[in-house]
C-alpha cells in the first residue's frame, strides 16, 4: 500500500501530514521525495546507515577524435554542448543525461561517464523505515534520485508514505507513478485552490484514486473546499487552523505522538485512505 | 572587426538588452565598413542553456567582440573558447557603446568578476 502525499506548492503541511500518517501507522516506510529540501527526517531523527550515491551519465569528449561536425551540438535540446575554437565544450551542470549526443556522433568521439548528483539516505525510527533523497544544489533534475527512492520502496514494508516534492513537475510524476492512492493537501485560500487544481489535474492524468486533506481551515470561506465539491474530490479530513499544531510541527515534533487528539485525527485519516484505496 | 551587441529591438534606438542569452536580437556591427545587421537570437525561447547557445550562434557568425552589460558564466566560457572578447557595455544607448568601444574606453569582462553572473536554474 503506497500513499503519495502531494501539494501544489510548499508550506501547505504536506510533510506534516506525511510524517503523522507514518507515525500513526507505527510501522511501514516513510520516503522523502522532496529532494531539493528533504526535511521529513527532522521529525523522525533516524540513525542513518551508509548513504548511496546517485549518479547520472554525462558525455566526455575525445578531442582527438572530434572533427567539429557539430551533430551533437545541434542535437542537444538543453544546449549543454558548444563547439568553440574547434573544441567541444560540455556543460555538465545543464546536461540532462539523455545520452543522445553519444548516439549521434558519427566519429565515436563521445562516451559517457558517471557524475554524482546526490545521495539517498536510509535508516530507522522505531519500526518505521526512513528513506530520504538529497539532490546536490545546482543539479538540473532530481528524477534519478526519486527513481532510486521508489525502487527501494518496492521491497520496503507497508504502508509506504511518499512525501512528494511540491508542485506538479516531472519529479512529482515520478513520485506518484507507483502510488496506490494520492492525498492532495491544500490550504483554504484562492491560491491554495489554484495549486490544488494543478495537482488534481496531475493525479487525474495518472488515473490515481485520490482525496483531499484541507489544512489550516477557518470558519471563513474555503475556495479549496469549493473546488473539491465542484470536482467531486472526497475531502478525507479538514484540519482546523491551530497554532498548537503549527508550534509542534515547527519544533520538529510529530503531533500524533504528542497529543491524543491528533493521534485520533490522523489514525482515522489513515484508515479512510486504506479503505478508499481498497475500493 | 565584427562586434555583436544584445539588443531589445531590431533598430538603433532600441537599447541594449540586459539579458545576453535571451536578448531578442543581436546587432552585428562591422567597425571597418560601418555595416549593421540585426539578427534574431535563436535561443530566445530555449528552455535552458540559452547563454550557451546564443554564444554558439555568435561564434558561428564570426563575431570577434561582444559588448554586453552582463553575460552568464557558461556563455562567457563559450565566448572565451571561441576567442571572442567581451566588453562591459554600461551605456543604455547602442551608439554610445559602440563609440566608447572604438575609443577604447570599455572594460573587458573578466569571468569571476562583477558582470559575470552565474544564474541559478529555476
Ligand atoms: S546527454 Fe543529452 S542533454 Fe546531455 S549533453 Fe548529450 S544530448 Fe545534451
Ligand atoms: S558529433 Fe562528435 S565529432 Fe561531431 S562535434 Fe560532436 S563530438 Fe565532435
Amino acid at each position: 500500500m503506497k500513499i503519495a502525499v502531494l501539494s501544489g506548492k510548499g508550506g501547505t503541511g504536506k510533510t506534516m501530514v506525511s510524517v503523522n500518517l507514518s507515525a500513526v501507522a507505527g510501522r511501514g516506510t516513510y520516503i522523502d521525495c522532496d529532494v531539493e529540501e528533504p526535511n521529513g527526517h527532522l521529525f523522525f531523527r533516524p540513525q542513518w546507515d551508509k548513504p548511496w550515491t546517485v549518479s547520472t551519465k554525462v558525455p566526455v569528449v575525445d578531442q582527438e577524435m572530434c572533427t567539429g561536425c557539430k551533430n551533437c551540438v545541434e542535437f542537444c535540446n538543453f544546449n549543454a554542448l558548444a563547439l568553440a575554437g574547434n573544441k567541444l565544450v560540455i556543460f555538465e551542470d545543464i546536461c540532462h543525461s539523455c545520452g543522445g549526443c553519444v548516439l549521434v556522433c558519427p566519429h565515436r568521439a563521445l562516451s559517457e561517464k558517471d557524475r554524482a548528483i546526490g545521495t539517498v539516505n536510509s535508516g530507522n525510527s522505531g519500526d518505521i523505515a526512513i528513506y530520504s533523497g538529497e539532490l546536490t544544489p545546482g543539479q538540473p533534475s532530481g528524477v534519478p534520485i526519486i527513481q532510486k527512492l521508489i525502487q527501494l520502496s518496492c521491497s520496503s514494508p507497508s504502508p509506504v508514505v511518499i512525501d512528494c516534492p511540491p508542485g506538479s513537475a516531472c519529479t512529482v510524476m515520478e513520485s506518484i507513478a507507483d502510488a496506490d492512492y494520492c492525498l492532495l493537501v491544500a490550504e483554504p485560500t484562492v491560491f491554495g485552490a489554484h495549486n490544488l487544481e494543478l495537482v488534481h489535474q496531475l493525479v487525474t492524468l495518472f488515473d490515481k484514486p485520490h482525496g483531499a486533506v484541507l489544512n489550516k481551515c477557518t470558519a471563513g470561506a474555503n475556495p479549496s473546499e469549493d473546488y473539491c465539491r465542484a470536482q467531486d474530490i472526497p475531502v478525507l479530513v479538514s484540519i482546523p487552523f491551530d497554532p498548537a499544531l503549527g508550534k509542534l510541527t515547527s519544533d520538529g515534533l510529530i503531533a500524533a505522538n504528542e497529543d491524543s487528539n491528533w493521534q485520533t485525527i490522523f489514525a482515522s485519516l489513515l484508515e479512510t485512505v486504506q479503505r478508499e484505496a481498497a475500493k | 572587426m565584427k562586434i555583436a551587441i544584445p539588443v531589445n529591438k531590431n533598430n538603433l534606438d532600441a537599447g541594449i538588452s540586459h539579458a545576453f542569452g535571451r536578448a531578442p536580437f543581436f546587432l552585428f556591427y562591422d567597425t571597418e565598413t560601418g555595416e549593421e545587421e540585426y539578427v534574431s537570437n535563436r535561443s530566445v525561447g530555449a528552455p535552458g542553456g540559452a547563454g550557451v547557445s546564443a554564444a554558439q550562434q555568435l561564434a558561428d557568425s564570426g563575431i570577434e567582440v561582444v559588448l554586453s552589460p552582463r553575460c552568464g558564466q557558461n556563455a562567457a566560457q563559450v565566448l572565451m573558447a571561441a576567442n571572442i572578447a567581451v566588453y562591459v557595455a554600461e551605456e543604455e544607448s547602442i551608439q554610445q557603446s559602440i563609440d566608447s568601444f572604438t575609443r577604447g574606453e570599455l572594460k573587458p569582462l573578466v569571468p569571476g568578476q562583477p558582470g559575470v553572473n552565474k544564474f541559478r536554474r529555476p
